[in-house]
């Protein structure tokens, strides 16, 4: 019956993508973007484009102009949906680096270190295509607001940004983000960007890609939201999206996520002046960055199409997508007594976390009631990835931070957990960990992603200013001496993967094996993930694994992860005798993190399900077991 | 006491005035802000002390039987040249049994009866009042779980366990010092005092609910100390020999800019000019309000933290208007509020209160200006009150439309009821216009500026008694205690008004029962629908969020044991059914709430 019913879901869903589509009244450019006014009604199904030469060429054109009026010299990066890079250009006169700062006084980390403009402009392009979709667009801005120690930023007592931590992701350690790979999803130099002035790029109201301008010296991110911090960078990063911006109905200000809307940029296009002419680009001021570029100006890939590396296919009746040839569904790593996940419990956690975002409203997208749009892996008890399946038109960031979640999960809730982090990171946040909650890392907890978070903020209950750090972060800048916290200086997640970041940063080309050490094997092979939508799997009570989510909303997130490896969930799709008949794969509820109380009487938790989560129902609580 | 002209009787009136004027006050308090409807409603329609409209035997839904026998203006009878028809009295004050100090039931110079000190034709009255108001309510609302840490494991979606029990225990003292002559002329001069003082225990069952700190705990002890009157009261002149007048108030005073308390029924620092005219047909005001912060548990007046909000009042009854025994009201009104320019601003709490926590949560200011017509009394047999109000201006940056927004909106309401006996029936109607394009640039969802109507059931119906936070949708409440307006904002007691809000529309029948000469009961049932639901949509990301609020069913009895205002044992009970718009928002369990109020008065 279910099955019946989401074909029937989808073939309407195809429809409206043959009929819905395109630019509306036909006000919009043909072979551009066009104008924010346009309404491209866009819900995820909408036919994917990509940029040619000659509109990268337009779009650098336009950003040379706008630096040039403004009487300076810029660097600008290109990439396509999955982070290919289209052009690196840089005016001659530009900066050639940018200092980070995280704008909290910390130091340590990446804190005070000089890049090359041409890695912050990457990332910052590369953000702007990697958290953007059809029904979503946001920027770098966007991405600051949303990673910082309060949210909103500013604002005292508030529980930290919902991408807690996300700036460490798409890193070029990664198996998934790779640099030296036939096709993408790429890597981002200094992972995600929260420095405004890196923009998504549309046509026909789909992402093709990500634009930015970097000229101010400083790698950094806005702490205040009050204010209209008139960013230069945005402004010169806006005028080269012409004709490709985001339609206005989708940027960041359009989209509530928990009754507060995102930032897109401090300036609207209505403030963007056009250019009055474009001079041709001088041909010496497109770079060449080992393992990004090879400065040669290149046409975008077609997303959803195998040079992308993300390809169209579907699962339980549900448009999908999958990476090229990466990743088949197959069994986990044999454990005693058999209890391993085979490769049909992976197909039917898969089918049925696909299903579960398939029924969800998306917190992050727009039109209302569309589905969430999300990428799932599923790894074993040693972080070996299973199987993968994403929506059609998921965010493409979510790609390589759901592996990244499953396997913070899977790792966190393993034997081992204490004695590898002991081993293999300084200093020793196992250790902390211990004193902090009284619990050891050593298997006998469950630690959902949302649990990690929990105790990898810098303060403890998280947002609540001036309280101690969690065990996995470091200390608010004022509160204690040595190294402190900033985006740049998160704690354990960081300096799982310092060495693995800043070596390629400083010997060009050189690409890791591995974001963590050899003691940790593959076990964190992209590293950490702190925020929610990850939970370990069981059987009998015996970690056998996970399953990581990510792209929508985090309560999303962990509803996706947590509802389909749930008996409901997986009932839902049929699969009534596959797992536990309890709980399905979920852990068993005794051992679960928000069993542990740390200090100043505060629990941890484990997930937090959407209210009404699901289109077409009002029914409520659809994460309790039984 | 038959006809009589406003004020006539010195100790009655007075006595009356200063009693529900402090009634009014604890009903402000219990609670965190909330009025008794039906008190202050008396002293709504009154001037100065002045019993001025609508003194028609309309009771209201939750008030207890009037205090003394009410009296009909059907019209002023005309001056018979009758002083000589009087016998000179010497002292009239003293013509009866003067009692003790503690016995308010006669004679007694605390409570205004016989003159304190001053010479003949100077005295000087005193009189003084104290009230205990205690209050328990047991109630359930849609509350989320904490979002950093939760009260028990397995608290894995976001509404939690939403039954509270709450405790309050206001004292309120009132001191009067009266100059004048107050048999028949307006006092000279008053000088009045009302501290107050709360302390109140809520108990509830989630992490993030009490305080910010999720560690904080689950019972949460507050009090507070402030002034709910604070004013001096100067005779300016009198206008006729009828005595119409004009006085001016200066301080903490207790004000309602319309009958039922629709648009500003609060205490608060102004300055005030008020008075009568045309053999008291006419009543006019002209004020100027400093509103004050509210303390954030208890709504008792801050001492003295400026809310950088100033309200600007013109109006005018007019008696017989329509038909003998019908006051209409005519009132412009302008609210001005700067908050937007004082930064950041937390509740006791650690609750972000300015800017409220939705949309992009940026500063702003807003200027708003009320246009209203009202009308109270009665035409024939049917007693009806109405009230309409047109709100013009502008926020400087609405955080849910991210914008500068103008402000249009509209708000009605009308109330006709019935008496047959001891039963009276109801039927009422309340429409605050809602917003259906929350993006553009105009702002047409009713709001207020501190409301604390006595409508459509008052305090007895579930929706307008509680607050219900908006859980999902941004760190406001959909309404707010003791309003009906799902206005959004982050609390009555400190938050800033929104013209980006649902609306709502409120269909109410119910019928009082006058069961014993001390007991009442009075019953509700309100079928409740949002205006426009696209604000809602928006902010919860959920097309299919429906008008139907549900269904609001509540009664409630008032017991005056004595039947006097001495002893008032009132308790109520109110169920809300959800509709498929409520289910979407808040889940299908029924909400209710429960409370027993014992005042007792000296």
């Amino acid at each position: 019956m279910a099955h019946k019913k989401l074909t029937m879901i989808s073939a309407t869903a195809l429809m409206t993508a043959l009929l819905g589509c395109g630019g509306g009244s036909g006000s919009a450019g043909e072979t551009s973007g066009g104008d924010p006014a346009a309404n491209f009604n866009c819900d995820g199904s909408c036919a994917n484009q990509s940029l040619s030469v000659e509109e990268v060429t337009t779009i650098l054109q336009q950003g040379v102009a706008a630096a040039k009026g403004m009487g300076t010299a810029a660097t600008f990066a290109i990439t396509d949906r999955t982070g290919n890079v289209l052009a690196l250009y840089q005016m001659s006169g530009a900066p050639q680096t940018t200092t980070i700062n995280g704008q909290t006084g910390a130091s340590g980390g990446l804190e005070g270190i000089a890049v090359p403009s041409t890695l912050a402009a990457i990332s910052k392009a590369g953000t702007g295509a990697y958290l953007s979709s059809q029904g979503n667009a946001f920027s770098s801005r966007t991405a600051g607001q949303i990673i910082q120690q309060n949210y909103l930023p500013g604002q005292n007592d508030q529980p930290g940004g919902p991408l807690f931590g996300v700036q460490f992701s798409q890193l070029i350690c990664s198996d998934i983000t790779r640099a030296n790979g036939p096709v993408g999803p790429r890597p981002l130099p200094l992972g995600l960007s929260a420095d405004p002035g890196g923009f998504p790029l549309y046509k026909q109201g789909d992402v093709v890609g990500g634009v930015s301008a970097e000229f101010d010296g400083l790698y950094t991110i806005d702490p205040n939201l009050q204010d209209y911090q008139e960013s230069p960078e945005e402004v010169v990063a806006m005028t080269a999206s012409l004709g490709f911006e985001a339609p206005a109905q989708r940027t960041g200000n359009s989209i509530s996520l928990a009754g507060r809307s995102l930032r897109y940029s401090d300036t609207t296009y209505n403030e963007i002046v056009a250019p009055a002419e474009l001079e041709p680009l001088d041909p010496a001021g497109f770079k060449s960055q080992p393992s990004y570029t090879n400065g040669q100006i290149r046409a975008g890939t077609t997303f959803g199409t195998a040079p992308s590396g993300i390809v169209a296919t579907e699962k339980a009746g549900i448009p999908a997508a999958v990476l090229v040839g990466r990743f088949p569904t197959i069994g986990g790593r044999p454990l005693p007594g058999g209890a391993q996940l085979s490769a049909s419990d992976v197909n039917a956690l898969l089918d049925s976390a696909l299903t579960t975002a398939y029924r969800a409203r998306a917190a992050i997208r727009q039109p209302l009631d569309t589905s969430a749009r999300v990428s799932i892996f599923v790894v074993d008890e040693s972080g070996n990835p299973l199987g993968f399946i994403r929506s059609q038109d998921a965010p493409v960031f979510g790609v390589d931070v759901s592996l990244q979640k499953a396997r913070t999960a899977a790792f966190m809730s393993s034997a081992s957990a204490g004695t590898l982090l002991a081993a293999g990171v300084s200093p020793n946040y196992a250790a902390s960990f211990a004193a902090f909650t009284g619990v050891s890392l050593d298997g006998s907890h469950a630690f959902a992603n949302r649990s990690v978070g929990n105790v990898s903020r810098p303060f403890f209950p998280d947002g609540i200013n001036g309280t101690a750090n969690g065990p996995f972060s470091l200390p608010f800048p004022g509160t204690a001496a040595g190294p402190s916290w900033s985006v740049f200086n998160t704690g354990l997640q960081l300096d799982l993967v310092f060495g693995s970041l800043v070596g390629p940063i400083l010997q060009p080309g050189t690409v890791p094996s591995s974001c963590t050490s050899a003691v940790f094997g593959g076990r964190l092979r992209n590293g950490i993930q702190i925020f929610p939508g990850a939970v370990p799997l069981y059987r009998g009570g015996v970690l056998i694994g996970a399953i990581g989510v990510s792209g929508d909303g985090v309560d999303q997130d962990d509803m996706v992860a947590f509802y389909g490896a749930s008996r409901r969930g997986l009932d839902y799709v049929g699969y009534t005798t596959v797992g536990d008949p309890y709980l399905g794969f979920n852990a068993p509820l005794e051992i679960r993190a928000d069993q542990i109380v740390p200090q100043r009487n505060s629990r941890l938790r484990y997930v937090n399900c959407p209210e009404a989560p699901f289109s077409g129902s009002n029914e409520q609580g659809v994460c309790t077991e039984g | 006491m038959g006809q009589r002209a406003p004020r006539q009787s010195g100790e009655g009136a007075s006595r009356r005035a200063s009693a529900d004027a402090l009634l009014g006050a604890v009903l402000v308090l219990a609670l965190g802000a909330s009025v008794r409807p039906a008190l202050a409603q008396e002293e709504a329609g009154s001037l100065g002390g002045l019993s001025v409209t609508s003194e028609a035997p309309r009771r209201m839904p939750d008030s207890e039987p009037a205090p003394f026998p009410d009296t009909i203006y059907e019209s002023i009878q005309p001056v018979h040249d009758s002083a000589t028809e009087f016998i000179a009295v010497p002292d009239r004050w003293r013509m009866f049994y003067a009692g003790k100090y503690y016995d308010p039931y006669n004679q007694n110079a605390l409570k205004a009866d016989i003159p304190a000190f001053g010479k003949p034709g100077e005295e000087w009255f005193t009189e003084v009042s104290v009230i205990s108001d205690t209050l328990f309510e047991a109630r359930r609302i849609p509350v989320p779980v904490g979002q950093a840490s939760t009260k028990r494991p397995n608290s894995n979606n976001v509404f939690g366990d939403g039954d509270q029990n709450f405790f309050a225990e206001n004292v309120i003292a009132s001191f009067s010092l009266i100059k004048g002559d107050t048999a028949f002329k307006p006092p000279d001069f008053e000088l009045r005092i009302a501290p107050i003082f709360q302390v109140n225990r809520l108990y509830a069952q989630e992490d993030g609910l009490l305080k910010a700190d999720p560690a904080f705990g689950d019972t949460r002890t507050a009090q507070a100390f402030g002034f709910q009157e604070l004013f001096a009261d100067i005779h300016l002149a009198n206008l006729s020999e009828r005595y119409d007048f004009v006085s001016t108030r200066l301080g903490i005073q207790q004000f309602n800019a319309d009958f039922r308390g629709f648009l500003f029924n609060d205490n608060e620092p102004g300055v005030r000019v008020f008075g009568n005219y045309d053999n008291n047909r006419t009543q006019f005001n002209a004020a100027a309000f400093f509103l004050l912060d509210k303390d954030t548990n208890t709504g008792i007046n801050t001492t003295f933290d400026y809310r950088h909000q100033d309200v600007f009042v013109a109006n005018m009854y007019r008696q017989d208007m329509i038909a003998p025994g019908h006051t209409m009201l005519f009132s412009v009104v302008n609210r001005r509020d700067n908050a937007g320019d004082a930064g950041y601003t937390y509740d006791r709490n650690g609750f972000l209160v300015r800017p409220a926590p939705i949309g992009d949560e940026r500063f702003k200011n807003l200027n708003s200006t009320y246009f209203g017509v009202g009308g109270d009394g009665h035409i024939g047999r049917v007693n009806t009150t109405t009230q309409y109000y047109y709100v013009m201006g502008s926020e400087s940056h609405n955080p849910i439309a991210n914008r500068q927004v103008d402000i249009s909106a509209q708000m009605f309401a009308q109330e006709l009821s019935y008496d047959l006996d001891y039963v009276r029936f109801r039927a009422s109607f309340f429409w605050a216009s809602g917003d259906s394009d929350p993006y553009d640039s105009r702002g047409t969802g009713f709001d207020s500026i501190f409301d604390n109507p006595n409508f459509a059931g008052g305090d007895l119906g579930f929706f307008q008694r509680e607050a219900i936070p908006f859980v999902g949708g941004g760190g406001v409440n959909l309404v707010n205690r003791n309003s009906l307006l799902p206005d959004l904002k982050a609390g009555k007691e400190l938050g800033q008004a929104n013209f980006v809000n649902p609306g709502i529309r409120v269909y109410n029948v119910g019928v009082d029962f006058d069961l014993l000469p001390e007991l009442k009961l009075v019953t509700n049932t309100s079928f409740l629908q949002f205006d426009q639901v696209a604000v809602l949509q928006d902010l919860r990301q959920d097309g299919s969020i429906t008008r139907d609020i549900g269904v609001d069913l509540s009664a409630g009895f008032v017991y005056r044991p004595f039947l006097n205002n001495n002893v008032i044992i009132r308790t109520g009970v109110a169920v809300l059914l959800p509709g498929s718009g409520q289910e979407n928002l808040f889940g299908s369990q029924t909400l209710y709430d429960t409370f027993t109020n014992l005042i007792l008065q000296y």
